[in-house]
């Protein structure tokens, strides 16, 4: 027994000697001398038998105190003991990947569901469930019940792009313990080199068959169209032909055809793109092919891509400047220029007009100083910042003040000539930032340069992705996507495909929401008591995945032998428990005996 | 003699001074000479005459009568009695129970009892266990003058008084002081004091000790006179047991008393050593406050 690696046992067992010691030194003989022992003649001897019962009191007070003491110390070493009738743990990792849907009604899922039933209804068994797509979640807690488990597994969509079983493991391992068996519920067999632990069961419900789905799907916007791409496989041996239509989804209407299906020849493992042009006022598209194995892969949803110009003030005052400045900003895509109500100010001006705190314009300030320096490297780039992608300053000269430091403080810098700050950024408080660019046109080449309309163009762009709205409007599934918001709110309301609804707390005004269905889901801020309606916004999530796609590699099969009768009938189970109840009814028995004594006590007479 | 001992003789004696020892209800007040015992006896004081029987004294022949009447007469004359008590002390090892006051307390009551005594005009002899039952030595005399008392005896109360018994005398008072825990017939014992006494009294003295029995759990006894050694387990039960075996005994020796027309008290050492208030024995009517 473990004694001395359990610390609370080890101090259990030396209560035992300590209770000994208190008993013997409360039993021991004391000695009196008594006038005669002739009134003690009727008195039976403490050897020498007698009443029973008044005899025993005390050994047995003892017995009872130190079997408690026992029992106690037992339970803390943690005790287990093979137990045959119990049923059996088993965490039951359920591949959450939409390929488990293959097959309609005789989907590995169904299958798997019905296989987890038969194995419940045997009564050797109690199950959890974990959900294995790009995370792995537990739920359900020990389940016995068939009709319970399957009310359960209701919520086991298999709507992940794909499924991580071994992150699903892991989780079972870690909830398991060290008794649990681990069911893993796939459709598609292990690898042929893969190691299969011990406890776990790799069970695949999987089908071989051919299938034809979208891979890719996206939804662009130029100038006065729109174009739509789709990435079409034949997961198959052999050609095959299908055909791709095309509907415009629009709200309270059936859906309305756009264009004729397109037939499509696809030869075996054929990858087709396909890049159709949509009038731009069309507003959803949803792309279908053909009903095949896989239904879930042969849809896909797109949003408009709606317009998103930066609208850009200029309040320069250099000639100059305002010529080169310009000269880039026409041939940027997606500008607006405007002079009120912007969304960015690029200004020469020494001090910053003050802004609303509800404006949303951020500023670029291009500052002009003396005394000036001619920096021609070595720059330190920051090139983590959107504002600096592409850079490539060698061979340019840059001249700016030369002063350390520029005034004002908080500010990230993200170029610099040695210790000279000539490009850096803030964030104020309500998320808008200002950009900060030391420069001076007449001693430089940077505005002769390639670097120049890559600055501006970074600038604007990086200025258009934090527009209010969703940034990219279609996305896969289990890709985050990112909302904008204007002002902040008590919470954000999104809306699933599937109708249900929850609330996320605010922080910040970027947000970046996982897409966790596929379909169309709505975004809408909560506000406490505004009396404008907040702005709502929809996404679609597509479940687009080659690799689930292609059911080829899917396969029936039942891996690991944990379930065989012998493992059943024995496991080892914790019998502390038992240990502590027995502890407790000795106490009570303790606690009869000490109530008996005292009313013994209560009854004694005495001399007159 | 020990020191404690003859402090508790000289407490005891001071506190009996506010005692009188009363004159059994058979014996005539009066000192000595005035007090007629209701027999027979050597007093010039006549009393009747009665036909001779074999035995009588001769020199009690009324020769006259016998010479009128032709019949032996004897003259009897009323007994003339002394005031006298006998007190005869349980010396015995367990009087002097270790760790308690129980030999000082009955030296004291019999140092009272002899004050009281003297109170009332009565000599006094004080005996004790041992090998028999010898005088005390100056016994007659005032207890600060007693000594060669001890508390060692090791035999029987019952067997000292069959050894030698102490010479009492006629029409005494006489008393018994002792702690009466011994084997043996009571009323044998009673009787033997009763022959021939005006008046009988046991006065049992205890210590605490021996009226509450140990606390509970195991305990070793060990006799204070044998040395025997017993163990036994005390809880309520035996507590309870042991005080019923006390106050039986006691009722035994009380029954005893009164089938020979004495009395019976008991005094507890440690609460006479209080106040020295010998209530019991007034309450007895074998003491008066003086």
């Amino acid at each position: 027994m473990p004694i001395f690696s359990l610390p609370m046992a080890l101090f259990g067992l030396l209560s035992l000697p300590t209770l000994a010691g208190i008993y013997w030194l409360r039993n021991r003989y004391r000695k009196r001398t008594v006038s005669s022992l002739m009134l003690w003649h009727s008195v039976t001897p403490a050897k020498e038998g007698g009443t029973r019962v008044n005899r025993l009191q005390t050994p047995l007070l003892f017995l009872l105190e130190l079997l408690v003491l026992l029992l106690l110390v037992l339970a803390a070493t943690g005790p287990r003991m093979l137990i045959s009738s119990s049923r059996l743990p088993v965490i039951v990792v359920l591949d959450d990947s939409f390929s488990m849907l293959a097959g309609g009604d005789e989907s590995p899922r169904r299958a798997a569901i019905e296989s987890i039933r038969r194995r419940l209804e045997t009564g050797r068994y109690t199950m959890r469930f974990i959900t294995a797509g790009d995370e792995a979640r537990v739920i359900s807690d020990d389940v016995t019940d068939p009709d319970e488990a399957e009310a359960l597994l209701a919520n086991w969509r298999c709507q992940s792009p794909r499924g991580s079983l071994p992150r699903g493991i892991s989780l079972a391992l870690e909830v398991g313990g060290e008794i649990a068996r681990i069911l893993l519920v796939t459709d598609h067999p292990p690898a042929e080199n893969a190691a299969i632990g011990e406890r776990v069961q790799w069970h695949a419900f999987g089908k071989s068959t051919s299938n034809i789905g979208f891979v890719g799907a996206s939804r662009t916007t130029r100038k006065d169209d729109q174009m739509c791409l789709f990435e079409i496989v034949n997961f198959s041996d052999s050609p095959t032909t299908a055909e791709l239509k095309l509907e415009w989804l629009v709200d309270g209407a059936d859906p309305a055809p756009i264009g004729s299906p397109l037939k499509l020849k696809l030869r075996a493992d054929e990858k087709r793109d396909l890049f159709i042009p949509v009038t731009p006022s069309i507003g959803t598209i949803r792309a279908s092919l053909g009903d095949d194995a896989l239904d879930t892969d042969n849809q896909v949803v797109l949003l408009r891509q709606e317009p998103r110009a930066v609208r850009v003030s200029l309040g320069l005052n250099d000639s100059q400047l305002t010529r080169h400045i310009q000269h880039v900003i026409r041939v940027i895509p997606g500008i607006e220029i405007v002079t009120t109500k912007a969304d960015l100010l690029i200004t020469d001006a020494e001090k910053l007009p003050t802004l609303n705190e509800h404006a949303a314009t951020w500023t670029s300030q291009l500052i002009s100083e003396d005394p000036t320096s001619a920096y021609i490297g070595p720059f330190v780039v920051d090139h983590a910042h959107p504002l600096t992608t592409g850079f490539s300053l060698e061979g340019l000269v840059w001249a700016a003040g030369n002063a350390n430091e520029m005034s004002g403080g908080n500010h990230r810098s993200l170029l610099a000539a040695g210790n000279v700050t000539l490009l850096d950024v803030r964030m104020d408080d309500v998320e808008r930032h200002h950009i900060r660019m030391r420069y001076r046109l007449d001693a430089s080449t940077l505005h002769a340069s390639n670097v120049w309309p890559v600055l501006f163009f970074n600038l604007v762009d990086w200025r258009r992705a934090h527009l209010p709205g969703v940034e990219h409007p279609n996305l896969r599934v289990g890709e985050s996507v990112i909302i904008n918001l204007t002002a902040g709110g008590k919470a954000l309301s999104i809306t699933q495909p599937d109708g249900q609804s929850r609330e996320q707390p605010l922080a910040g005004r970027r947000l970046r929401i996982p897409a966790e269905q596929p379909g169309i889901a709505s975004v809408k801020i909560v506000e406490d008591d505004s009396p404008f309606k907040s702005p709502e916004w929809q996404y679609a999530a597509n479940l687009l995945d080659g690799n689930e796609s292609n059911l080829r590699s899917a396969g029936a099969v039942e891996v690991g032998d944990w379930s065989n009768a012998k493992a059943l009938r024995w496991s080892y189970q914790s019998v502390a428990w038992s240990m502590g109840l027995l502890a407790a009814v000795m106490l009570a028995l303790h606690l009869m005996f000490m109530a008996r004594r005292s009313s013994r006590t209560d009854g004694g007479g005495g001399v007159s | 003699m020990e020191k404690q001992y003859r402090t508790a003789l000289e407490i005891g004696f001071m506190a009996g001074m506010r005692y009188a020892l009363t004159a059994p209800r058979r014996v005539p007040a009066g000192v000595i000479g005035s007090h007629m015992g209701q027999r027979a006896g050597a007093s010039l004081e006549f009393q009747e005459h009665r036909d001779y029987q074999p035995g009588d004294d001769l020199r009690r022949i009324d020769w006259s009568a016998y010479a009128r009447t032709d019949k032996l007469t004897v003259k009897l004359f009323r007994e003339e009695v002394n005031p006298h008590i006998d007190i005869l002390l349980d010396t015995s090892a367990s009087m002097a129970l270790t760790e308690t006051p129980k030999a000082e307390g009955a030296l004291g009551l019999v140092a009272a009892l002899t004050a009281a005594a003297g109170n009332s005009g009565f000599t006094h002899a004080v005996y004790q266990t041992r090998d028999g039952c010898e005088p005390v030595l100056n016994g007659n005399e005032s207890p600060t003058v007693w000594d060669d008392l001890t508390f060692e005896c090791q035999e029987p109360l019952e067997e000292s008084l069959a050894k030698l018994p102490p010479a009492w005398r006629p029409r005494s008072v006489r008393m018994l002081i002792s702690d009466l825990l011994f084997m043996g017939d009571p009323l044998l014992i009673a009787q033997q004091f009763a022959q021939g006494a005006a008046a009988v009294c046991f006065v049992q003295v205890l210590a605490r000790e021996d009226t509450t029995p140990p606390h509970r759990g195991n305990v070793r006894l060990v006799d204070s006179e044998t040395g025997e050694l017993r163990e036994v387990f005390v809880d309520a039960a035996m507590q309870k047991l042991y005080r019923d075996s006390l106050a039986a005994h006691q009722e035994n020796w009380n029954r005893a008393a009164l089938q020979v027309g004495a009395s019976m008290r008991t005094f507890i050492a440690q609460d006479l050593m209080t106040d020295w208030d010998l209530a019991p024995l007034v309450e007895a009517a074998v003491l008066q406050v003086g």
